[in-house]
């Protein structure tokens, strides 16, 4: 979800894109075709045949859709081809497993006879790259129980949450939480990938 | 097979029933945004991984995980829609009852 606060910029003509934006529409073309075949579970040629011409059609047509400011991406590059989809592979057992742990504790805090809450808001910095990382940031914050989003501004993350701990696992006293340390370490350049 | 998809669906039931819990004692929007919002991405992921492992490999089990996997996107998105939206109509967080640090 793109953030009214981001500048708008012009439109800088046709900027030549990196040979992995390029490929961006092939690989949301494949995606759509295993979709369309998973939804149909028909494989003779017609049912194929209209499976690849529209998500050929779709590729093709949203291919400058998510290029166009303000990106998402850095440099004009297309989501698809900025998402580090192999440092996702270790990323996301992780968040489901953060999930399953916040999970019980919600659950044990709201079934809990007396209630213990201690809710929040907090505000922290997390210096992200771009926009792309920020969304992936809010969205494993507010997809982990206890803890959800509530405005990003620049790289102030606005976040409420349930109990003081969670609080503080995000935004320690001192140092960097958790889980926005690993999001800056998905998507920090190759060889830099901070600490495990 | 049968009885771990009867686990897990009894322990997605579970977190759904926590989140309905919550709902109902939380004291203001924003803790009831927490139970509803969340324990769903649990519960409904559970449940729909149940069913498929009770279905077995097939394209019925492959469309379940797809469910789940648009659920997975679907609640953050709304879920953060609603808070901001609260947090801009001036809507304040409940902060305990004499109890803030």
């Amino acid at each position: 979800m793109p953030e009214e606060g981001v500048v708008l910029q012009p439109i800088s003509g046709r900027a030549e894109q990196p040979a992995a934006g390029r490929r961006a529409p092939l690989a949301l073309f494949v995606l759509l075709l295993a979709l369309w075949v998973v939804l149909s579970g028909k494989l003779d040629v017609f049912h194929l045949a209209l499976g690849v011409g529209s998500a050929w059609g779709i590729a093709l047509g949203t291919r400058r859709l998510l290029l166009s400011p303000p990106a998402l991406g850095p440099a004009a590059l297309h989501p698809f081809a900025a998402l580090p989809w192999g440092r996702l592979l270790a990323y996301v057992p992780w968040l489901a497993w953060q999930i399953v742990l916040s999970s019980l504790q919600v659950a044990w805090v709201v079934l809990h006879p007396r209630l213990p809450i201690c809710p929040r808001v907090v505000r922290f910095r997390a210096p992200l790259p771009h926009p792309l990382a920020q969304l992936v940031l809010a969205t494993s914050i507010t997809l982990t129980p206890g803890t959800v989003t509530l405005d990003v501004h620049g790289d102030t993350f606005t976040v409420h949450a349930l109990t003081a701990m969670q609080a503080e696992g995000l935004a320690p006293a001192t140092g960097e939480g958790e889980m926005p340390r690993r999001v800056r370490a998905l998507f920090a350049p190759c060889g830099d990938a901070g600490g495990a | 097979m049968k009885l771990i998809a009867g686990g897990l669906l009894l322990c997605g039931l579970g977190f759904i029933l926590a989140g309905v819990v919550g709902v109902v004692r939380l004291p203001d929007f924003y803790t009831r945004l927490h139970a509803m919002g969340k324990c769903d991405t649990l519960g409904v992921a559970l449940v729909v991984v149940a069913l498929a492992l009770e279905q077995g490999i097939s394209l019925l089990s492959a469309k379940l995980l797809l469910i789940s996997v648009f659920i997975a996107l679907a609640n953050p998105t709304a879920t953060h829609a609603l808070g901001r939206a609260a947090l801009r109509a001036g809507l304040c967080p409940w902060q305990g009852e004499g109890e803030k640090a």
